[in-house]
């Protein structure tokens, strides 16, 4: 024992103590009262009882400790993901408790992102049966009716109902891909006016075949910024798929591309019906629709926006656009 | 049978709606808890459909509010939740049954053939009036152990008929109970198909009360 710890001079401080108390009083009796020899003895025994008790209690606690650890070694190694119980702190020694708040903590974080992927992947079977019972009952209506008109609109239902179930696979695999992501030693760097021509392209040619007006402005020579080019797509198309799918007919949406001091800002906006307010805290998360949107989306689409952000430490903030939609923006850093 | 369809997915909605219809149900779709309420107040369905998750608010308030007014009509709950607490969920909310997503057409149309039959206070599922006997579940109606013919209305209103014995219906009643908002009923219908029953099944299966409407003798 090298390091002098608290205890090590509480004990030092106490021995010190009981010593002079102990031959203090022996003196004291022996002086003061005539022929006290045996009550001189019997403090002299007790004393030594006490200062042996003290040193046995000293020198015992590693072994004590070491019993303690041993128990907490088989509490932990009893916990798994069915029974993640938090450890108990209070008949633990002093010198114990920190470690175990500190696990406990870490046990209360795993708890929470268990009780996360439960709810995640429940919500995630829920989403793709809908899509499946369509298509099932769609299929038997095909095989019976006699009219070929009604045939024929079934057997469109069931595409639709197919293409829907693929987009929210799709999503879903995005989603779980970039919640088990972790980042590379170095961020690669990118120019965002070039990762995002062709994709804006894209979005250009369906917005108009929408009959939905579509503008982009990119200020010239953006400063580069650091996100995998294929997070970047995957950010600007989900932004780009819900401007389109919230914007009605003759509608419009615009995409705006800035630099800021240390980053470049990009703006979707859209004149579709827009998020309340009250609303748009939740809407980050997954499966969790505004009101307007449980008609249309999958719920996945803005949680694959701000998990993006997360990862790189950008910033979303959803609000109102003056187009009369959502104005969602993302920046990011340099 | 007129049946109350509440069901927010489009293509889930249309195949129940074009599914019930090949047995000539007469279904009303709504696609959110709103329009159900209103439905719900202003026609008289035999039969409800709910779907739990609806755009604005869960299917169970539907059901809570319909059971609170004393109706106590058969609801079957389609959902895609299949843990248990979901269902108890559902059925301590007054659901009857309930069916989880995807499910199969065939299964829909026999839980509700069995929950109206029991609605209707029926063990059987057998309707019988004098020698007539009409089996909902094959859809065949015969005289005397012989097989007729009936054409889909006509089965439809014999049906709505004799699960009511005794009862009078009127001529409104009947019309509602067979077609939906978006069919179209012409004026002398129900009359021309009652005719047709009786060409089939003999003049004494259906009986007229006169300025009230029509009933079929208890078995």
């Amino acid at each position: 024992m090298g390091r002098i710890t608290p205890m090590k001079q509480l004990y030092w401080l106490a021995l010190v103590f009981c010593a002079i108390a102990w031959v203090g009083s022996v003196a004291w009796i022996l002086i003061t009262i005539p022929l006290s020899w045996p009550l001189a003895a019997l403090v002299l025994l007790s004393g030594g009882f006490v200062v042996t008790a003290l040193w046995l209690h000293y020198h015992t606690l590693p072994i004590r400790t070491g019993q303690k650890i041993v128990e907490l070694a088989q509490s932990i190694q009893a916990l798994n993901t069915e029974r993640l119980t938090t450890l108990t702190v209070d008949d633990q020694p002093t010198e114990l408790r920190p470690l175990i708040e500190a696990f406990n903590r870490f046990l209360k974080l795993e708890q929470e992102r268990l009780q996360h992927e439960h709810a995640f992947s429940s919500e995630a079977s829920h989403q793709l049966r809908t899509p499946l019972a369509g298509i099932r009952l769609q299929a038997q209506i095909a095989q019976r009716v006699t009219d070929d008109e009604k045939r024929t609109k079934a057997l469109d239902n069931i595409i639709k109902a197919i293409d829907r179930n693929t987009h929210l696979v799709e999503q879903l695999l995005d989603y779980s891909r970039l919640t088990s992501f972790r980042h590379a030693a170095s961020t690669p760097s990118i120019h965002l006016e070039t990762e995002s021509k062709d994709l804006l392209a894209k979005y250009a040619e369906k917005a108009q075949s929408n009959n939905i007006q579509f503008e982009h402005r990119i200020v010239p020579e953006l400063p580069q910024i650091s996100c995998a080019a294929h997070h970047m797509d995957l950010m600007l198309k989900n932004l780009l798929d819900n401007a389109l799918r919230y914007t009605p007919d003759s509608g419009q949406v615009m995409v705006n591309i800035e630099a800021l001091d240390s980053g470049v800002k990009l703006s979707v906006e859209d004149s579709g019906p827009g998020i309340a307010p009250d609303q748009i805290s939740t809407v980050q998360s997954p499966f969790q629709t505004s009101s307007s949107g449980k008609k249309h989306g999958t719920g996945l689409g803005l949680a694959i926006v701000k998990r993006i952000t997360e990862i790189y430490g950008a910033t979303l903030e959803l609000g109102s656009s003056p187009l009369g939609g959502l104005r969602a923006s993302v920046v990011l850093k340099t | 049978m007129r049946i109350l369809l509440v069901e927010d997915d489009k293509i889930i909605g249309d195949g129940v709606v074009e599914g019930l219809g090949l047995d000539d149900y007469a279904v009303d779709w709504v696609e959110n808890k709103r329009s159900a309420l209103t439905a719900l107040a202003a026609n008289t369905y035999e039969f409800l459909i709910l779907d739990l998750g609806l755009p604005d608010g869960s299917g169970l308030d539907v059901l809570r509010d319909v059971r609170q007014k004393g109706n106590d009509i058969p609801v079957l709950i389609l959902t895609a939740y299949d843990t248990i607490q979901d269902k108890v969920k559902g059925l301590d909310g007054g659901a009857d049954d309930y069916l989880i997503k995807p499910f199969d057409l065939d299964e829909l149309r026999v839980r509700i053939r069995a929950l109206s039959r029991r609605a209707n206070g029926r063990s059987s599922p057998l309707l019988k009036t004098g020698d007539v006997t009409l089996d909902p579940a094959k859809r065949l109606v015969s005289r005397a152990g012989t097989p007729v013919n009936l054409g889909p209305k006509e089965f439809a209103i014999l049906q709505t008929l004799m699960e009511k014995p005794g009862r009078v219906l009127s001529k409104a009643q009947i019309e509602d109970s067979l077609y939906g908002w978006d069919m179209e009923v012409e004026s002398n219908t129900i009359e021309v198909h009652i005719h047709g029953i009786r060409k089939k099944l003999g003049k004494d299966c259906i009986q007229t009360v006169r300025h009230v409407g029509y009933k079929v003798e208890e078995a």
